[in-house]
């Protein structure tokens, strides 16, 4: 059995006096060789679904029930200490933001050599020079500099591709990447995730991307996992669920991307949903506060975000002015500046 | 760095400045006369302006605060009203005995806190977490004192483990021949094995009672910072790589050292200041008895030298803790290495990197 299966899995949270139930018996797969995404609105549960494979929840989280099993092994109740062998050598993780992921204070070399020195590779010439290749594949330029320096140094992407590359240092099987690009600028995103998805696809590795940008499903994954309130309401190959989404939530997501009828291919911004969605999308849906549509849906409506063409985030778009469709950006440009900082 | 260094100090140097200046002032509008405690309630006026001259207390308050001042750059504290010893010599003999015990008492209160604090943040909300609080609650809400005296009742009254609390030398201790002036270094210099190992014995009391006093609040410190680290992304990447459980750690303490460290500086002065309290019940012939006497009988120099020694000894942590914790951080460690120009704290270490950038 190859790739990633996941079943029944229930992870809770156990306060003093109740229980938060965050995973209700959730059940997917990832096979080789595959990216899929996980979407949802924030509080679904995404992220904690990769924490609770990877056994990376810190109590009061705690997964109670399920089995995950990966390439024949059985997880669920494998010891810690087995565990972080397999974290980092068989499957890789993608933080979200690089510069509270990287430590502050360790030179860059250091963090790869005590990533391989965990386990229990000799950390010499050759190791070093691993990490240097893929410093490189990842698009850092100067990264003999980069290694000798410290994380406060870099920029967002570069940061952000300092992180894939120790991700991918011990070539893991299997790449978990929480939502990698929320932590940065719009431009920067696109970059990092081609670089991501090509390190992925072109060593057969399989991924695990979470995500709330539905543009980066669209593009970049072969199926899509949607969640909604601890619950996978849907999953299936993209084109499919984004062309025929069957679970009301999947049609109310997919309509909060506002995507105006002429959406101008000379703006360059492209990570909106692909023209197989769009076609499908029902004319009635869309913006318009009056669609019924809208109005029956008992769903919360994420807040739809468009940026107009001289470049301004409005929540309507402009009268008569062609406006571009963006998911809603989950970082706020002064977080990025915050995060580094700190 | 030199110039960071320098300006740091130039800086402690004027805090300390403003202390000395503070604190004559305040020791000057003191109620009480020191004539009429040294005399008595029966002296006659005569005998009292006598005293006065003699001390220099009926010259203007201007005059004697720059006598005061010009004297204590030159070294000298001036002599104790009561026992007429210089404040200097005195200092520099009880200082010694108060480190003997502080300072291994505060290593103590490390040790303990720290192996303490990280189990129980490991273990965060289960048995030996809720254990390690209850206990912190019981130490932190004990006076000093009260500790110091359950310890000597354990282990003094009842198990005869250690000494009687009669000071630092028992009676049948011969002193060593004064060299440095401090008793138990003398007995290093002197060889004199027994009279160090005597005491060292007479140490132990008040150091387990530093120790577990000040384990408490730097053990709920330890332990708050390290649950915070704990769960912070950073110490989630590392555990995501595969981090063995001790670089974990490591890369956890690397992020509330500084912290740790300012803690145990402020600690450090704490427990200067309230030494008195340990030195009472031990009848130790340290700092903190003597200034506490001097305190009680108005006895103005040795109040002035007290505050004096423990400014300056606090400045002196504070200035090596804020270039240490500067060094240790890569951030702050550049722009501080390669500074150009002169800046006293007033444009923080980041704000120089953005400008520079």
């Amino acid at each position: 059995m190859t790739g990633l299966h996941v079943k029944d899995l229930v992870t809770e949270f156990h306060s003093r006096d109740k229980v938060t139930r965050a995973l209700h018996g959730i059940s997917f797969e990832v096979g080789s060789n595959e990216i899929v995404g996980i979407v949802g609105e924030s509080g679904s549960g995404k992220s904690t679904v990769v924490r609770s494979v990877i056994k990376l929840l810190m109590p009061p989280g705690k997964v109670t029930d399920g089995t995950v099993t990966f390439h024949g092994t059985e997880l669920s109740n494998m010891p810690d200490r087995k565990i972080r062998q397999l974290r980092g050598k068989d499957i890789g993780f993608v933080a979200q933001n690089p510069f509270s992921a990287l430590n502050p204070v360790v030179r860059i070399e250091k963090q790869f050599a005590n990533i391989a020195k965990a386990h229990g590779l000799k950390v010499d010439s050759e190791s070093r020079s691993r990490a240097l290749e893929l410093l490189t594949s990842t698009g850092v330029n100067d990264p003999e500099r980069v290694m000798r320096g410290y994380a406060h140094e870099l920029s967002g992407g570069m940061a952000q591709r300092v992180v894939i590359a120790m991700a991918l240092y011990l070539n893991p099987k299997l790449v978990i990447a929480d939502e990698p690009t929320t932590a940065l600028d719009l431009t920067v995103q696109r970059q990092v995730l081609d670089t991501l998805t090509r390190l992925t696809r072109d060593s057969g590795r399989s991924m695990l991307v979470v995500t709330h940008d539905l543009g980066v499903v669209a593009n970049y994954c072969d199926r899509v996992l949607v969640m909604y309130k601890g619950n996978i309401v849907e999953q299936g190959p993209v084109s499919e669920v984004f062309v025929h989404p069957q679970d009301p939530y999947t049609v109310s997501l997919l309509n909060s991307v506002v995507r105006p009828e002429a959406a101008p291919a000379e703006a360059g911004l492209e990570a909106g949903p692909p023209e197989a969605a769009l076609d499908a999308r029902p004319p009635e849906a869309g913006l318009e506060a009056g669609s019924p549509e809208v109005e029956s849906n008992p769903l919360a409506q994420p807040p739809a975000v468009v940026l107009n063409r001289r470049g301004q985030r409005t929540a309507t778009p402009d009268a008569g002015e062609p406006a571009l469709a963006v998911p809603a950006p989950s970082v706020h440009p002064t977080e990025l500046s915050e995060s580094r900082s700190t | 760095m030199i110039r960071y260094i320098i300006s740091r100090i130039a800086i402690a140097a004027l805090l300390l400045f403003g202390l000395v200046t503070l604190s004559f002032g305040l020791v000057s509008l003191l109620p009480g006369d020191p004539a009429v405690a040294l005399l008595g309630e029966y002296a006659t006026p005569a005998d009292i302006a006598r005293i006065n001259s003699q001390l220099g207390l009926d010259k203007p308050f201007w005059e004697r605060y720059f006598d005061y001042i010009g004297n204590t750059v030159s070294g000298d504290l001036g002599k104790s009203f009561f026992t007429g010893s210089p404040v200097s010599s005195e200092i520099l003999t009880r200082l010694p005995n108060t480190l003997i015990y502080l300072v291994p008492g505060l290593l103590l209160a490390l040790l303990i806190g720290m192996g303490m604090g990280t189990w129980a943040a490991y273990r965060y909300g289960r048995a030996a977490d809720k254990t390690f609080t209850a206990g912190v609650s019981v130490l932190m809400a004990m006076p000093e004192f009260v500790l110091a005296l359950l310890l000597l009742f354990i282990f003094y009254q009842q198990l005869h483990i250690a000494p009687a609390p009669l000071g630092m030398l028992s009676s049948v201790d011969i002193p060593p021949p004064r060299v440095t002036g401090s008793v138990a270094l003398d007995a290093v210099i002197a060889g004199k094995w027994t009279t160090v190992s005597s005491i060292l014995s007479r140490a132990a009391l008040p150091i387990v009672t530093i120790g577990l006093f000040f384990a408490a609040p730097f053990g709920k410190t330890v332990r708050t910072g390290l649950l915070q680290v704990l769960n912070s992304p950073q110490i989630e990447f590392a555990r995501a790589c595969g981090l063995r459980p001790m670089q974990v750690f490591r890369y956890a303490l690397s992020d509330v050292r500084g912290a740790l460290m300012t803690y145990m500086v402020l600690l450090f002065a704490a427990a200067l200041s309230g030494a008195a309290i340990v030195e009472s019940v031990f009848a130790w012939p340290g700092v903190g008895g003597w200034s506490l006497d001097g305190v009680l009988k108005g006895d103005v120099p040795v109040i002035q030298g007290f505050v004096l020694i423990m400014g300056a000894t606090s400045l002196i942590g504070y200035v090596l803790l804020d270039t240490l914790i500067t060094l240790l951080d890569p951030r702050t460690r550049n722009t501080v290495l390669h500074a150009k120009k002169w800046h006293f704290g007033l444009r923080s270490p980041r704000q120089a990197a953005t400008t520079r950038a």
